[in-house]
This record gives C-alpha cells, structure tokens and sequence, in this order.
C-alpha cells in the first residue's frame, strides 16, 4: 500500500509540474511517458477496477468502486479549479516577466500540457483514490503491462506529430498593436501551425509590415534594416519578433530563421522556417515554412 | 420548568446561508441604488428581477421539507433535470442579451434540484442510510463517466481543427464555462433526480401544502415563466408612440424667407422589461419647390436604437424626394426578443414632409 501511495504522489506532482510555468522545451513528452508507466503500473495494482464492470464484481467491491468515484469527481472538481487557476496565473508570470512582449499573440487554444494533466486527472482519478484508500483492491497484480502501454503511448504520439496534417493557428484577440513609419502605412500581421493537434508544437509568425508605395518592409526587427529615409522604431520585439510565439512543449522547435527580401517590385517576401521534431527522434520530424508576401501597395499576396 | 434542558444550545444567529443572504441583498440593493441614480431603463426590470430570484430561492429552501413531496415524482425531477440540460445548452449558445435571465434560471433550477433531491448527493455520511449512500455513489459513477464524455468532446474539438479549436476558446471564454463548471458540480445531484424512483406515498394521508409551500412553488413558477411572458409581451402589446413637431430654428438662421423647416422627434418604445425604444430625431424643410432633409433622415440614423434583452436590427432604411418635391423617410426594424428569437415583430416609422415644409405623416 505504501508503494501505491508513492505512485499516486508521483502521479499528482507530474501533473502539477504539467500545470506549473516551468518550460518544457520540447521535452513533454518525458513526462507524459512517466504518467503512462506510472497509470498502467496503478491500474494494474489496483486491478483496473476502476474500469471493472459491475457484472465482474462482487458487492464489496462494487462498494469500493462507486466510492471511489464519488470522492473521485469532488477532488476532479477541485483539481480542475486549482490548474485553471495555475495556469492562468502562470501565463501572466511568463508574459509581465518579459516586459509584454512574452505574451503570445498566436493563439493555440486551450495549453495541451493543461489539456494533458486534466486528461490523466480525469482518467485516473478514481483509480487513484482506489490506490491510496484501499488496503487491498483483490484483484490482480502488477504485470509488464505499464512498460507496453507507455511504448505503445510514445509510438501513436510520434505516429501523430510526423503525419497529422500542419493546422493553422488563431491570432490571439488580447492584444493590440499601433506603430507606423514616416510616409508609410502599415498593418500587424500574426500567424502560426499548429503540428500534432496542440499536443506537439506551434511555430508562430509575428511581423509589422509597413508600405510607402515604394517597398514594402517590416519594421520592430534590428535584423531586418529600414529603407532609406523611413522612420520607425528599429527594435520592438511586440511589433516583429523571430520565434516568439513559438511553443514547444511536447516537440522541439529548432533552427527558427526569419528573413526578409525586397524583389525589385518593391514585393516584401517574410519567411519564417523552423524544423518540430519529437525530442530524440530527428528522424519523425518535419519543416515548416510560413511565407508572408506584401507588395508595395499593401496587398497582401500571400500569408499564413 | 424551563425550556434549556441539559445540552441544548439557543441556534445561532450568525450561519453561513444568513451571511450569504444578507450579502446578496445588500448586493443588491447597491445596484437597484447605482440603477436609480443612472437612470437606468430595462436594467431596473432585471434588477428587480433578480431580486425576485434571489427571494425564491430564499422561500425554496425554507420550504423544501413540506415540498419534496411534489418533487418526489420522478417525471418531475427528471423534467427538472431537463431543464438544466437545455438551460447549459443555452449558456453555451449565449442569445445576445439573454445572458442574465439565463443565468438566473440556472441557479433557481439548481435551487430547485437540491430540493428535489433533498440534497442527497452532497449530504454528510451521517446524513444517509446504507441505500441512499450506495445509491449516492453509483450516480457519482454514472455522473463522472458522463462527465468523461464531456471532458473528451472538448479535448477532440481542441485537437481537431483550427475552427472547432477557436470554438472551444471563445465558448470556455464566455457562458460555456459556466455550463461547464455546473456539470462539474451538480451532474451527480442531476443523475440522483434521474435515477430515483418515485418516493413511497406514506401510510397515513399526505398533508397538504402549508402556505410556504404554496407560495414557494407559486414563486418560482413565476421566476421561470416571468422572462418567457415578459418577451412574448414584446410582441404582443401595442408599441407606445410618443411624437412632437415643432418649427425649426433652422429657419430662423436662413436667408430665405419662404422657407419652413419643422424638427420631429419620436420615441416608439415596444415591450416592457425586455423592451426596445426605437428614436427619431430629425429635421427637414421645404421651400415651396422641393422637401430637404436636415439632420437625423440617413441612414447611420437608422442605428440609433437601444434595447434590454432584446435585438433591433433595421431592414429598411430609405429616403427619396418625389417628382412634387416630398420627402419620404422609412425606418424599419425587426425587433425581437433574446430569449425567444424565433418571435419577432417589425416597428416601422415614417417621415414624411411635403414641399412647403408641412409634415404629411409623422412617425
């Protein structure tokens, strides 16, 4: 019993450290394989009955069961409030500790480490509270199962980040931006992909594009220099920044480059290039290139 | 002989309901206070309303013992329950303007339910017999594995596409997580009035309903059927017209002597409660050759119309001067009730002034 209540402990700090502001950078997947091994361990201890039909079981059992499900949905609800809470104070930290400009403005939707520590709460709790209060579920013991259940675990998440189709990202609605340039007008522009459905990684664009009928050109980028005569703030990481909006928590976002070319018809080409790969295996990773095309004028010929 | 025998202790005057009460009210009553200094139209209607609510659920829960007979009908509780369900789903289709009344309705049902079900489903231990207890926890089952469900669609509309993403992002944002944090927290008492059979009629004969009883049930069917009369109201009563005519100043700062410019103002109000006020205010002036429109006769004036728990959308907007030099002017607009969208009714009003300045048909 002492060794299911030290899994259970491991279980509800992995997933507090899912919820916590702690960066992941593309290791989330380590975690996750942990609380895999560590569920299929209990369900196995525990004798999956907290998954048992009811037919299969005696009224002692059924008994222990249904408790367990009644304590389990308090505590679900409690565990719910305190990592919405978690979260969202955890986001404010990151963003006010980099001066705003660490505030996404790509919106991934709801954060898939969140999404992932409410998933295992939801699917263990009652498994879980089984674990910890009773002396002796009687059915089963622990088997290999939980080494072949996290195996099968990483390979349909690898199987998901290499083949589930790019999807584009939302811009975020809690920001503004004003800025402009002498003689210009200009227009923000926001963009992302989303790879592996929000459980994988997000490589976002940000740019502030500005047009004078001559060229058209991003400003807030030191990198990136400003046509002659135009004046506009050379460095505003809000306005035009290179991975900013980049998340990697459960893949790696490696060899983020954003260029900028002007053709001879004043056309602005930003590229945005970066490689996601499940952490350790290069080999089940992907490109992904974002191009924003603005000409002179202000028409917008392409963006993500 | 006196009445504080060994053990017994006078009840206290301070309990958590009272305090929570009290602070409603006093909630409350700064708001219909902050209501009466702005001036506030329809709100006061809300306001009251609430306050309503808040009194029900007061009069609900000092009556629960002698009405839980009437809820110990299953079709009842499982109407009631019903009513939960299509109250989320509303929250989650958040009607623009409807959100308050919704709002309010949930917590009288969930009132409502507790008293259903005696509260069985967050009652202490103690409070329970070994059936009641066992019967508690397989609706906890049930509850969480449908909870499950839930929880689930949101994960594979998060995951699937960038459309059903944006979906759960602005639905979490808004009245969606109201709905949300109410199947956390009262599915189970849900699944305890679906699933408990009909309460055995006593032996002896069921005493009637004393008069709280009466009046608490009395009190939340108005509580629920008060929005629903109050937006029917808006399509069925006759709108209240008020209008004025009067000459112009324009004139008098005119050169022309031959011109006479009229000022018209209308206020048709539809409704009361949930009720909208559709304005005029305008001015126009003829020569005696040809009407002209001064102020308030285009068509951003055609925006101009509030409402409480009520939407104005304007489908005809138009102004034309005839071949003998009239000025027409038609504004109408669809006035429809939040909460019961599919009801609808069309206010029109008219300006119309001939080429002399004299106004023909107003509003």
């Amino acid at each position: 019993m002492i060794a299911r209540r030290a899994i259970v402990l491991a279980v509800l700090l992995v997933c507090a450290f899912l919820v916590s502001p702690v960066p992941l950078y593309g290791f989330g997947a380590v975690p996750v394989l942990v609380l895999a091994a560590l569920d299929l361990f209990l369900l196995a201890a525990t004798g999956w009955l907290g998954y048992a039909r009811t037919g299969s079981l005696d009224e002692r059992q059924v008994a222990v069961r249904d408790l367990a499900y009644r304590r389990g949905f308090r505590l679900l609800g409690l565990a719910i409030v305190v990592a919405a809470i978690a979260t969202v104070v955890s986001s404010r930290v990151v963003g006010l500790s980099s001066g705003g400009a660490g505030f996404s403005q790509v919106d991934s939707g709801l954060s898939g480490r969140f999404l992932v520590a409410i998933a295992e709460l939801v699917v263990m709790l009652p498994t879980l509270v089984i674990a910890w209060s009773t002396l002796d579920p009687g059915r089963g013991d622990p088997t290999l199962l939980p080494a072949l259940g996290a195996a099968a675990v990483a390979a349909t998440w690898v199987a998901a980040l290499a083949w589930t189709p790019a999807q584009s990202a939302a811009v975020s609605r809690n920001f503004a931006v004003v800025a402009s340039a002498t003689g210009s007008s200009c227009r923000h522009f926001v963009g992302g992909r989303i790879i592996g459905g929000g459980l994988g990684a997000t490589v976002g664009m940000r740019a502030h594009v500005c047009w004078n009928g001559e060229s058209a050109f991003v400003i807030g980028d030191p990198s990136i220099p400003l046509p002659a005569g135009v004046m506009a703030d050379p460095e505003d990481r809000f306005l035009t920044a290179c991975g900013a909006d980049n998340v990697e928590d459960f893949a790696a976002v490696s060899g983020t480059t954003c260029t900028a070319k002007v053709d001879a018809d004043g056309t602005l080409h930003y590229t945005v290039y970066a490689h996601v790969a499940p952490w350790s295996l290069p080999f089940a990773g992907r490109d992904v290139t974002m191009e924003l095309v603005v000409t002179r004028d202000g028409r917008v010929l392409s963006q993500p | 002989m006196t009445a504080r025998t060994s053990g017994w202790r006078p009840p206290p005057i301070f309990t958590t309901a009272r305090l929570t009460y009290t602070l409603i009210v006093a909630l409350l009553t700064v708001l219909l206070l902050l209501a009466s200094l702005a001036g506030l139209g329809g709100g006061w209607m809300m306001l009251a309303y609430l306050s309503f609510v808040v009194l029900t659920a007061w009069t609900l829960r000092r009556a629960r013992e002698e009405a839980g007979t009437w809820f110990g009908l299953r079709a009842v509780r499982r109407g009631l329950v019903v009513a939960l369900l299509v109250d989320c789903a509303a929250l989650v289709a958040q009607p623009a303007g409807a959100y308050l009344f919704i709002l309010a309705l949930l917590v009288l049902l969930n009132v409502a339910l507790g008293w259903a079900t005696l509260r069985m489903a967050s009652a202490p231990e103690a409070a329970l017999d070994e059936r009641q207890e066992s019967f508690r926890n397989r609706s906890h089952r049930i509850a969480y594995l449908s909870f499950g469900l839930v929880g689930g669609a949101i994960v594979v509309a998060q995951v699937a596409g960038p459309v059903s993403r944006a979906w759960v992002t602005g639905a979490l944002n808004g009245g969606a997580l109201i709905a949300f944090l109410e199947l956390l927290f009262v599915l189970p008492g849900m699944v305890v009035a679906w699933l408990e059979p009909d309460h055995l009629a006593p032996e002896s004969a069921v005493p009637a309903l004393d008069g709280r009883a009466r009046l608490a049930l009395g009190m939340l069917a108005v509580a629920i059927a008060w929005p629903v009369l109050l937006s029917v109201a808006l399509v069925v009563l006759p709108a209240r017209t008020t209008s004025t005519v009067r000459t112009s100043t324009v004139r008098t700062l005119s050169a022309d002597p031959s011109l006479r410019c009229v000022e018209l103002m209308a206020n048709s109000r539809i409704g009361i409660g949930v009720e909208a006020q559709i304005p005029v205010h305008a001015t126009a002036c003829g020569d005696g050759r040809t009407a002209s429109a001064g102020y308030g006769l285009n068509q951003s004036d055609c925006l101009i119309a509030s409402a409480t728990f009520a939407t104005v959308t304007a489908d005809q907007c138009g102004r034309t001067v005839g071949p003998d030099g009239t000025l027409r002017f038609t504004y109408g607009a669809m006035v429809r009730p939040s909460l019961l969208p599919f009801l609808g009714r069309e206010v029109t009003m008219h300006v119309v002034v001939d080429r002399d300045g004299r106004v023909v048909r107003f509003p």
